[in-house]
């Protein structure tokens, strides 16, 4: 007997618009493509949520209901969750449903989606804060297991997320932390306490995740008793085994033509036919002891063969384009208004960073990579144009000759200073 | 293998890009140990070959096999052929080829493009031997389709028809002739253009132009001067850009028929202080050029392919492209604009003058990938050609 934790990520980015340096100074609409491209963020949240969310949200109901013991967990950004609630409420209800079995937990992160775990202490923790207000408001619970974007984890974060009042954090399995270790195991992270980590076996995981439908793969078709046994042969003499997965893998990376959906429906039943029980993150802390140490000096995370934040901060671009927003930081904090910290950030969701990278080219793998934006340096252009933008909205604490134009005119003589900054 | 190779001019008196690509897909060949030897209508001055070069105006020939060099008053080849009546010349050439053929043996004829079509398809029927028909360039790309039915046209039909096998320089070409010339997808290949690094690689003028000293950005349009290139485009691009930037000089290098036109239009854009007209300018004062530009733009209407793109690149010149490019095919590193779209164009050459971490990437990234545009790999890909066509 073993058990399995399944735990699934929801996120969608508020992607910008096109906005050329002409439009700087002139619109700030930022997050409002109408197009019937890939950057209209309505259409593209309406797609995903019929291909996704409603379906997939509608068999784990059916399937929690059949099943007792079956148990999830879900991580929802912040960001989604707004999105949830201006395009299609009938989502939000739809996972609301599924917490109120009792059986599925929701898992704590950042509200943005951001990297600011890499950047500022300070305002992840706010965006921690702000991530668990939500939560509580939307679900009435108050997480207590916690999983950063794109499971991005270093030691040094450890202690701050237990400061936060977590006990548990979710990272990737990855061969250079563990060694010859088992993923299927809790650890406790180094320099923390109480803290345990639950680590991502991700073999199994992207077995589901990237391999479901490719037809080169030795093991295709993946039938929900082959991976059943894969899972039960995993948790022989193990604590559990973490399938994480991002949850668009349901329809959207892996269409319903593929057959995931019916996957789905039979995998719980073939599990428990193994004698494995499923627990959440939360259970987990309970019933194991961590059986080692992990030790992460630097950054890493669940993405790409690196598993690095390569995808996020590899190139200039990308590094420039965070040191500018968070250069903002103070500024927007003093200008106390919400509304403009709420522009912020959005722009510090770590899409937008990922939308920049140009690694892909040299491994000729470009295919597996989506950008709506097709380039990544029309995405650097797009962020770039939209945060001098920003700058002219604010107001500058120490303004040379203060007072001689009024807060309206600024708008239009900074203008001029920032594009020829 | 024997390979006749029927071109029309050779650097470095070259009229466009033609004859560099052809010297360079050729040279790659006869390093491959192809036997290759090119035939042109009219004797010229040649750089240093690795191949046999024949011309057929001359009387019995003349094999060249080392370098030659023919003082030639033509420093603009590009004004004089616009004045002749190119089609008689190319029916000139394919009596010259029919005669220069006797005795001589050949495995597969390779031409390149309508002005080589007639005498190829000459020398395949006299040879007995497959013909390969090289497109660079169609009149849908010059004229814009405009002279279907026309006499061009026609010779450009006949020869993709008569060809065993087409090579275009570009999907985006071979899309062009599977499309207007009824030619089916599978006898129409494409082998994508190189770039000569060694070659390159020897313009190493680091000179820095007044201009750019004076901390003027230069950018760049490089090319014939015909409305196919779209430089036109670019100065309505520049226009815009001029507004935005004091500092921006525009610098037309090349020459071509719309010389004129071009210069009432930077006049009537109110930009005739910012615009250069650099007139015709060889490899060496080019890589100049490029090396001080800050952007290069090719706004072509159509574009086969673009090796101005790629040599740009290698000198590290950021770019601005184009979307009707057969280029983008293999190039990811630059900014892609509809050529029609002067804002959107204006817009990213301004983006690249602004922000400096976007204008290293476009270069570094650009410069590394060229590497793997060498014409060897052309070659290779043109050589199992030939074989699949002998088998």
């Amino acid at each position: 007997m073993g058990s399995v934790c399944f735990y699934f990520q929801v996120h969608q980015p508020w992607r910008l618009r096109y906005y050329t340096i002409f439009d700087i100074g002139s619109r700030r609409d930022y997050f409002e493509d109408e197009s019937e491209g890939e950057l209209n963020n309505r259409k593209v949240f309406e797609k995903v949520a019929h291909k996704c969310y409603l379906p997939a949200n509608r068999l784990w109901l059916a399937l929690l209901k059949k099943f007792p013991k079956l148990k999830l967990s879900f991580s929802l950004s912040g960001v989604v969750l707004d999105q949830m609630e201006a395009f299609e409420p009938e989502v939000l209800e739809s996972f609301q449903s599924l917490v109120e079995t009792g059986r599925v937990e929701i898992l704590g992160e950042t509200y943005f989606h951001s990297l600011s775990s890499l950047a500022c202490e300070e305002e992840f923790r706010q965006q921690v804060l702000t991530h668990q207000e939500k939560i509580k408001r939307i679900f009435g619970l108050a997480p207590k297991v916690f999983r950063n974007t794109e499971l991005i984890y270093q030691n040094s974060l450890g202690r701050v997320i237990e400061d936060l009042g977590f006990s548990a954090v979710l990272v990737e399995g990855a061969d250079h932390i563990l060694g010859w270790r088992s993923p299927n195991f809790l650890y406790r992270p180094a320099q923390t306490k109480n803290l345990v980590a639950l680590l991502k076996n991700y073999k199994l995981s992207d077995d589901i995740a990237f391999r479901f439908s490719e037809k080169s793969w030795g093991d295709w078709p993946l039938t929900a008793p082959k991976f059943a046994v894969w899972v039960k042969e995993a948790a022989k003499n193990s604590q559990l085994v973490n399938i994480f997965l991002d949850y668009e893998t349901f329809g959207e990376h892996q269409w319903q033509e593929t057959g995931i959906f019916d996957f789905l429906e039979k995998l719980p039943e073939e599990l428990f036919n193994h004698n494995l029980d499923f627990v959440t993150p939360s259970e987990a802390v309970k019933l194991f002891e961590p059986v080692g140490e992990i030790d992460a000096p630097a950054a890493y995370s669940w993405a790409d063969i690196e598993r690095d934040t390569s995808a996020w901060l590899g190139n200039e671009m990308q590094r420039k384009a965070s040191r500018e927003l968070y250069d903002l930081r103070n500024l927007i904090f003093s200008q106390n208004d919400e509304a403009l910290l709420n522009v912020w950030r959005n722009l510090s969701t770590s899409d937008h960073f990922y939308y920049m990278c140009t690694k892909w080219f040299k491994d000729g793998d470009v295919h597996k990579y989506f950008n709506p934006y097709k380039s990544p340096y029309e995405a650097f252009i797009v962020y770039m144009n939209v945060l001098s933008d920003l700058k002219l909205r604010l107001d500058f604490p120490k303004e040379k000759g203060g007072g001689k134009n009024g807060k309206k005119g600024l708008y239009g003589r900074r203008k001029f200073e920032v594009l020829c900054s | 293998m024997r390979v006749l190779m029927i071109g029309w001019e050779l650097p470095p008196q070259t009229s466009g890009g033609l004859g560099f690509a052809v010297a360079g897909l050729a040279s790659a060949l006869a390093r491959l140990g192809v036997d290759l030897t090119m035939i042109l209508p009219r004797q010229q001055p040649l750089n240093n070959f690795p191949f046999k070069v024949k011309f057929a105006g001359v009387k019995n020939g003349i094999y060249l096999s080392s370098y030659q060099h023919f003082h030639s008053q033509n420093t603009n080849p590009a004004k004089n052929f616009a004045n002749q009546d190119l089609i008689s010349q190319v029916h000139q050439f394919k009596a010259l080829v029919e005669k220069s053929l006797a005795g001589e043996a050949y495995d597969v004829v390779h031409a390149h493009d309508w002005l080589c079509g007639p005498p190829a398809l000459a020398a395949a029927e006299i040879l007995q031997k497959p013909l390969v028909a090289q497109i660079h360039s169609t009149e849908f790309d010059r004229n814009g389709g405009n002279s279907v039915g026309g006499e061009i046209f026609q010779i450009e039909k006949e020869m993709v028809e008569g060809a065993k096998k087409v090579i275009a320089v570009s999907g985006y070409t071979k899309k062009i002739v599977t499309q207007n010339y009824q030619i089916p997808e599978e006898k129409v290949e494409v082998i994508h253009n190189g770039v000569d690094r060694q070659e390159l690689g020897k313009l190493n003028d680091q000179k820095e132009l007044a201009l750019k000293a004076k901390g003027k950005k230069l950018i760049v349009f490089a090319g014939r001067l015909a409305l196919q290139k779209g430089p036109d485009w670019f100065l309505k691009a520049a226009q815009i850009v001029a507004q935005h930037d004091k500092e921006t000089i525009f610098v037309i290098a090349g020459d071509g028929d719309m010389k004129e036109q071009l210069i009432e239009l930077a006049i009537n854009l109110g930009i005739a202080d910012r615009v250069v007209f650099t007139g015709f300018l060889d490899q060496e004062q080019l890589a100049v050029i490029y090396r001080n530009a800050d952007v290069l733009i090719v706004p072509s209407v159509s574009e086969p392919f673009g090796l101005v793109a790629l040599e740009a690149s290698f000198f590290g010149t950021p770019l601005v492209i184009s979307k009707n490019s057969g280029v983008l095919e293999i190039l990811n590193h630059c900014l892609t604009v509809d050529f029609w779209d002067s804002f959107a164009t204006a817009a990213k050459i301004l983006a690249i003058l602004r922000y400096r971490e976007l204008n290293w990437a476009l270069k570094n990234n650009a410069q590394a990938e060229v590497a793997n545009f060498a014409w060897e790999r052309s070659a290779q890909k043109c050589f199992s050609l030939y074989q699949e066509i002998l088998n």
